[in-house]
């Protein structure tokens, strides 16, 4: 009964594994699957070059005037890998979390005539696999990376692909037993939406400004040289005590590299067979009952307590407040609107802060003003992609709004006016920062603060108008909200480099040949010409023939 | 036939409730009508059951009727007001309950019948006693705080039914309102439909339940195939009759 209910989960776990390449859309999201593609590419490549030219610099640092590539290897290895198995272990939890928590078939599973071991083998096998490809993008391109560094053996490759088969092993076990606890401290926070929201906006803060600190530094040894001295004997053996205990990351080091590869192997394959094992209890004593529990209860959480009905409000407030709750209590969409508009000043001031060094020290030419203008449209137009999916998240109640005496452009424009908030806001901050560090003057700000507006106006218009256009009422997600926010982020992209070559042309060629103030003179009309026309056109987009397409809109799903 | 209500007072000319003439609907690169020339009319003070096998057409019709489908054949009115083209003064005279609770899951039950009231214009004091009044005959209880993701099925029902009626509309349209109701609740909304058909207003619902066609209403319509096959008096609507008219004309023979 057992092996024969398996099988057949098994079965059909993988169709819906192997039914998310083959499925035919109605709308492929070609455009989406190939920026997520070039992006997984980029990430990976970029990876791969800094730890390459960090390995280059790493494996050269001489202990008591000693060379030991294969030691400093051996060190690498261990580090490296406690982040791989750490960041593995996260996406463990992620994956049984999603598996367990979100899946909709589990409703219907848990009540078939089928052993509970069966039902979380097949969800631990689906997990396994997503954790497969996980490693191949994080194993692989590493062990290729310091596999080209340094010569090494067939011991080393053939021990990378037994890593493939055992670090997914390992990251689920781990997974398994913190899932639950994960679990409930995201239920408990998942309620409290303005607490959620300041805390992964804060999070959100504090890893890109890690990130660009720790980029910061990387570049500043490799391009001074100060790597030899940031690398001291005391340094180096603190760096090797550390190593000799970062378990299991160690016994990592020792297949790939040592002798001691043979016990190595028996640690590892010891240590996944006993968190596997964890993970079937953990799975069967905890986290199915959680599981049926979380599923089949009701949400009784009281959001606002008051017995009396909110004080009237005109119908276009009232439209922008429906708005803003429905964002404000769903987690994603809340995270969408309002931290990456909060992150956004933050990555200006980080990249106007480097860009404006570099052009100072290359053209000797003040453009500030030209790299603020790319700068901020340009995380401008990243930070508005929330609104691909603005009529769409309304589900089935948008069919009711057309039941309402209410006129279309005050639905459709309550939606545009909220998107605008927060980008609004953020164009502001930033504005305010590039203005208020001395980079740009009052007068450049509030032009650059002018020429984002009309930017993100557009882009809103353009966004709602593609969505009103090929909406999708079944919940959240789905290929056409991704199709819309693919073609959003891809176009963005495109028209934001080209405003920003313009204004670079402008405020550097221009600037360098006919004198600052006609180069100035040029880059600011051109930019704002761009802007006016962009800003008509997307008016145009949106409000001509709205009240037709606000009729028809998902028709067939009616 | 069952006696007629009390009339409304008819500033609009006495035109009826509903009237729909000719109306013919077809989905797009659907190959079939889903409704297909249907003429009706539901008088002021009258309670009418829309009947029907599932993708008889009641739904297009009722969706058409309130302006949620667009239509490009036939004439559709609301007390005397077309419903095509910018039908907002048509709307304002209707309530709608949809089958599918479609409602703001993100919303509480208080901040929904709230944004009801804002689209209604509904002031303060209406709003607050017609939410009063209907909280207690739906009994809502004290659920009204809660987010509507929260509420059983039964529960979102109620919440839409509220939402519906707070700016009092001369006419109620219900799409399966008895689906998921318990039959404490259904009562309650049969008790409803002819307290406020008596008032002088009309009902007008679709539903698969005969046994509450026959006690609420005053006339039943059949359709199949999307055309009326019948439009008589509830309490002519036997089971026989009933079975005859839903079953396909080539099983008949």
């Amino acid at each position: 009964m057992m092996l024969r209910a398996t099988g057949i989960l098994l079965k059909k776990e993988a169709h819906a594994f192997f039914s998310s390449f083959t499925r035919k859309q109605r709308t492929p999201d070609v455009a989406g699957k190939l920026l997520s593609f070039l992006l997984a590419a980029a990430i990976v490549a970029f990876g791969c070059f800094a730890l390459k030219r960090f390995a280059d610099m790493y494996l050269t640092i001489e202990v008591g005037r000693v060379s030991d590539p294969y030691a400093r290897l051996y060190e690498l290895t261990a580090v490296i890998y406690t982040v791989i198995i750490a960041v593995n272990a996260l996406g463990g939890v992620r994956v049984i979390n999603r598996s367990v928590f979100e899946s909709d078939d589990l409703r219907i599973l848990l009540t078939l005539p089928l052993p509970s071991g069966a039902v979380w083998l097949s969800k631990m096998a689906a997990a396994y696999a997503k954790q497969f490809v996980f490693g191949l993008f994080t194993v692989l391109p590493v062990n290729v990376t310091l596999g080209v560094c340094v010569p090494l053996g067939a011991q080393f490759y053939g021990m990378t692909a037994l890593i493939l088969v055992l670090l997914p092993m390992i990251s689920l076990g781990v997974g398994s037993v913190l899932a639950l606890p994960v679990h409930a401290v995201a239920r408990l926070i998942s309620s409290r939406y303005v607490v959620t929201l300041v805390v992964v906006t804060a999070v959100t803060a504090v890893a890109f400004w890690l990130y660009s600190a720790v980029l910061d530094f990387i570049a500043n040894l490799i391009s001074t040289g100060e790597a030899r001295y940031f690398f001291d004997a005391e340094t180096m053996r603190g760096i090797a005590h550390a190593v000799s205990r970062m378990y299991p990351a160690v016994f990592f080091s020792d297949m790939l590299l040592t002798d001691g590869m043979p016990a190595a192997v028996g640690w590892v394959v010891l240590i996944a067979a006993v968190l596997s094992a964890l993970s079937v209890l953990a799975g069967r004593l905890m986290l199915l009952p959680a599981a049926q529990d979380r599923l089949f209860a009701l949400n009784g959480r009281y959001v606002w307590k008051g017995r009396s009905l909110p004080a009237p409000q005109p119908r276009f407030l009232s439209f922008m407040k429906k708005e803003f709750l429905l964002v404000l209590r769903t987690p994603s969409y809340a995270f969408g609107y309002f931290s990456t508009a909060i992150v956004m000043p933050l990555m200006v001031y980080f990249c106007m802060d480097i860009f404006s060094e570099l052009a100072s020290m290359l053209v000797l030419v003040d453009c500030n003003l030209e790299i603020a203008v790319a700068l901020i449209v340009m995380f401008g137009i990243l930070t508005n992609t929330y609104c691909a999916g603005a009529v769409s998240r309304d589900g089935e109640f948008f069919f009711l709004m057309r039941t309402m005496p209410v006129d279309c452009r005050t639905v459709i424009g309550a939606k545009a006016a909220f998107c605008f908030i927060p980008s609004a806001a953020a164009a502001a901050a930033s504005a305010g920062i590039v203005g208020g560090l001395g980079y740009v003057g009052a007068w450049q700000a509030v032009y650059i603060l002018a020429v984002t507006l009309a930017i993100a106006a557009a882009q809103i218009c353009f966004a709602i108008r593609r969505d009103l256009t090929r909406p999708h009422f079944g919940g959240s997600g789905g290929a056409e909200e991704n199709a819309t926010l693919s073609l959003l982020v891809i176009i963005g992209l495109l028209v934001s480099a080209a405003i920003g070559a313009l204004a670079l042309y402008d405020g550097i060629y221009l600037k360098l040949v006919y004198g600052e103030a006609y180069g100035e003179t040029v880059s600011v009309l051109t930019v704002a010409a761009i802007a006016a026309v962009l800003l008509a056109a997307g008016l145009a987009c949106l409000f001509v023939r709205l009240r037709v397409r606000f009729a028809e809109a998902g028709e067939r799903g009616v | 036939m069952k006696k007629k209500r009390s009339e409304a007072p008819a500033a609009d000319g006495g035109a009826p409730a509903v009237r729909i003439e000719g109306l013919r609907k077809k989905y797009p690169r659907a190959a079939e009508y889903a409704v297909d020339g249907i003429s009706f009319s539901v008088e002021r003070g009258e309670i009418v059951g829309l009947l029907g096998p599932n993708g008889a057409g009641k739904s297009t019709t009722l969706k058409c009727l309130t302006g949620m489908l667009p239509y490009r054949e036939g004439t559709v009115e609301v007390f005397g007001v077309p419903v095509k083209g910018d039908a907002t003064e048509a709307k304002t005279k209707f309530g709608f309950v949809t089958d599918d609770h479609a409602v703001f899951s993100k919303m509480t039950g208080l901040e929904y019948v709230a944004f009801m009231a804002d689209v209604y214009g509904v002031g303060r004091s209406e709003r607050e006693e017609r939410f009063a009044l209907l909280s207690e005959r739906f009994a809502l209880g004290g659920k009204a705080g809660a987010l509507i993701s929260s509420y059983s099925h039964g529960m979102k029902q109620k919440i839409c039914m509220i939402g519906s009626l707070i700016h009092a509309p001369s006419l109620w349209i219900l799409d399966e309102p008895m689906l998921g109701l318990d039959p404490s609740s259904m009562r309650s909304v049969s008790e409803f439909m002819k307290d406020y058909a008596a008032a002088g207003n009309a009902v007008l619902f679709s539903t698969h339940n005969l046994d509450a066609v026959r006690r609420i209403c005053d006339r039943v319509i059949v359709i199949r195939g999307g055309i009326i096959r019948a439009d008589m008096p509830a309490e002519c609507a036997d089971d026989g009759l009933i079975a005859e008219y839903y079953t396909p004309e080539e099983e008949n023979e």
